[in-house]
């Protein structure tokens, strides 16, 4: 019970702190921002093929935008040497992971809330099934929270870090991205025979399997 | 030490791979006879899957070791020196295997499925393999050679293990309903059974002794930092 | 000879020899199919101009485990210089 509160201390900290300094937001969402404007340069703006393409700049826009967040997730903690002070508090390194996994998840959900109706009203797309849609974006999101906050703890203090987090987290993060494209083509109407639940368990699966093994590991790494 | 004797082995295995790689040579271009569909670019086949072989269990290999270093991490114990080289080794020669699985594997294609590149499931999944692979190397060259930085690499290479079971499924499904290409069927001749087993084991020995040559140099390479340091310690007082 | 020498050594051996093998590779090809079975030999001819192609993966195979096996002969280099350092700087240490 402890560490639940324990959780929802930090979280509310992390939370406060962002909505007064908007540290890791602004620099998302305008990225984003900017992705979208690019892209729609970048695609030769056809009709009839927006469905081929939309989902996929949706992920890309996401991803790009979430690695950039957990880029600057660890500053704070990393500039006062804030985060083996929270080490030596009684929360639970769970409860710190859980924490700052659930607050990037936020801060990923605001930006998509900004920029994914941008792509839907920019490119001219209609969903005829948002229950799948948003079920993937947020599916999607979490798996992408989980591992992305991993590794921007682990490499707080790395030089390169900028370079080496997309290095890292892209691989591990191509089933999400496969899964999430699936689904999100399906629901904007995509031809293709395939099975909805299908992508969506897995994407489950996959949050599941790596909020385990995040936390597993978070606890047996940052034991340095 | 009995460590030491069974980690010195690099030569005498070096030698023993070499003789079998040379066996397999032989028995791939001489023994084993030309298919009949795909003809002599067939002969490709058999090290490519040897290679591809070997860079799975390669990449198994550097998840365990991860796995252990992170367990045995914290003591500072001698195990975990030794696992931690193993990873770097086995990470290497994954990455060396994977570039000749993803080198042959094109110029195999483009004779057998007329392309030089598909997004077939084996294909992507072997080049994710080696982007894993690429990371990690990439964590150990940058990320810091202390506890931390190796800790770091070795977190990866264990995450990597549900990671690689998700991509598998992921890139099965993929292609949606893309048949699986059967590579055993053909195998049932004598001599193209004996080529593939013999080169599949070729692979694997010149892997081990690789590993065994990498890992042993690593170890080498932290017992002179510390004697280095002892040194410098030393002069100091 | 050092380890470095013999190391060097052996690797000009062994790019000569991958020199030969480029050099001679049609011929063996050639041979090669030869010894295939007769009846398949005839079909194969037709069909495949593979040749290449394999004569490439074979060669590539052999260049990339070459390269992995030049950087580690570099990389022992080094170590060995260290410890030949390592050395004189223990003698310097015990001649004080």
């Amino acid at each position: 019970m402890s560490s639940l509160r324990h959780f929802a201390v930090i979280l509310r900290k992390d939370l406060a702190m962002e909505f007064r300094t908007r540290d890791i937001l602004y620099p998302m969402a305008l990225f984003s921002l900017l992705l979208v404007v690019v892209f729609s340069f970048a695609f030769l703006s056809d009709p009839t093929r927006v469905r081929d393409y939309g989902p996929g700049i949706i992920w890309v826009t996401v991803l790009f935008a979430s690695t950039v967040g957990q880029n600057r997730l660890f500053d704070r903690e990393r500039e006062n040497g804030c985060l083996w002070a929270m080490l030596l508090t009684p929360a639970s390194r769970s409860a710190i992971f859980a924490a700052k996994a659930t607050g990037h998840f936020l801060f990923t959900v605001f930006m998509e809330l900004l920029t994914v109706p941008l792509i839907i009203l920019f490119f001219d797309l209609s969903v005829p099934r948002p229950g799948p849609f948003l079920g993937a974006l947020l599916l999607g999101t979490l798996g992408l929270s989980l591992v992305g906050t991993l590794f921007s703890a682990m490499l707080m203090n790395a030089r390169m870090k900028e370079v080496l987090l997309p290095l890292v987290t892209f691989p591990l993060l191509m089933p999400v991205v496969i899964a999430g494209v699936k689904v999100t083509s399906l629901a904007v109407g995509a031809p293709l025979a395939e099975d909805v639940s299908m992508w969506l368990r897995f994407l489950i699966g996959f949050d599941m399997i790596f909020a385990v093994a995040t936390l597993l590991l978070f606890e047996r790494m940052i034991r340095s | 030490m009995n460590k030491a004797n069974i980690i010195g082995a690099g030569p005498i295995l070096a030698i023993l791979a070499t003789a079998a790689v040379l066996y397999a040579l032989y028995a791939v271009f001489f023994v084993a006879p030309i298919e009949a569909t795909m003809g002599f670019v067939q002969k490709i086949f058999y090290f490519h899957v040897g290679s591809a072989i070997n860079m799975m269990l390669a990449f198994a290999l550097c998840g365990v070791a991860g796995l252990v270093f992170l367990v045995t991490e914290r003591a500072g114990s001698r195990v975990s020196r030794v696992v931690d080289a193993i990873g770097v080794a086995t990470a290497e020669v994954g990455v060396t295997l994977g570039a000749i699985v993803l080198v042959t594997g094109p110029l195999w294609a483009r004779k057998a499925w007329g392309t030089w590149w598909t997004w077939e499931p084996r294909l992507t999944l072997s080049l994710m393999i080696f982007l894993l692979f690429l990371a990690y190397l990439a964590l150990r060259a940058f990320a810091g050679s202390d506890r931390f930085g190796r800790g770091v690499a070795a977190g990866l290479a264990v995450i990597g293990l549900p990671a690689l079971y998700f991509i598998h499924f992921a890139v099965q499904r993929w292609g949606g309903a893309h048949p699986q290409v059967v590579y055993k069927g053909g195998l049932n001749v004598p001599g193209m059974k004996l080529a593939f087993f013999a080169s599949v084991l070729a692979m694997s020995l010149v892997s081990v002794a690789l590993i065994v040559i990498r890992a042993r140099q690593e170890l080498n390479n932290r017992r002179l930092d510390d004697l280095f340091l002892s040194l410098d310690a030393g002069e100091g007082t | 000879m050092t380890t470095s020498n013999r190391i060097r050594h052996a690797l000009r051996t062994v790019a000569s020899a991958l020199f030969a093998v480029a050099v001679l590779a049609d011929p063996l090809v050639a041979l090669a199919q030869e010894t295939g079975t007769a009846e398949t030999w005839k079909t194969a001819r037709n069909t495949v101009q593979g040749d290449t192609l394999v004569v490439a993966a074979y060669m590539a195979m052999w260049f990339i485990i070459g390269v992995y096996v030049l950087s580690l002969a570099s990389k022992q280099k080094v170590q060995d210089r260290e410890i030949r350092e390592l050395e004189k700087q223990l003698d310097d240490h015990s001649a004080k």
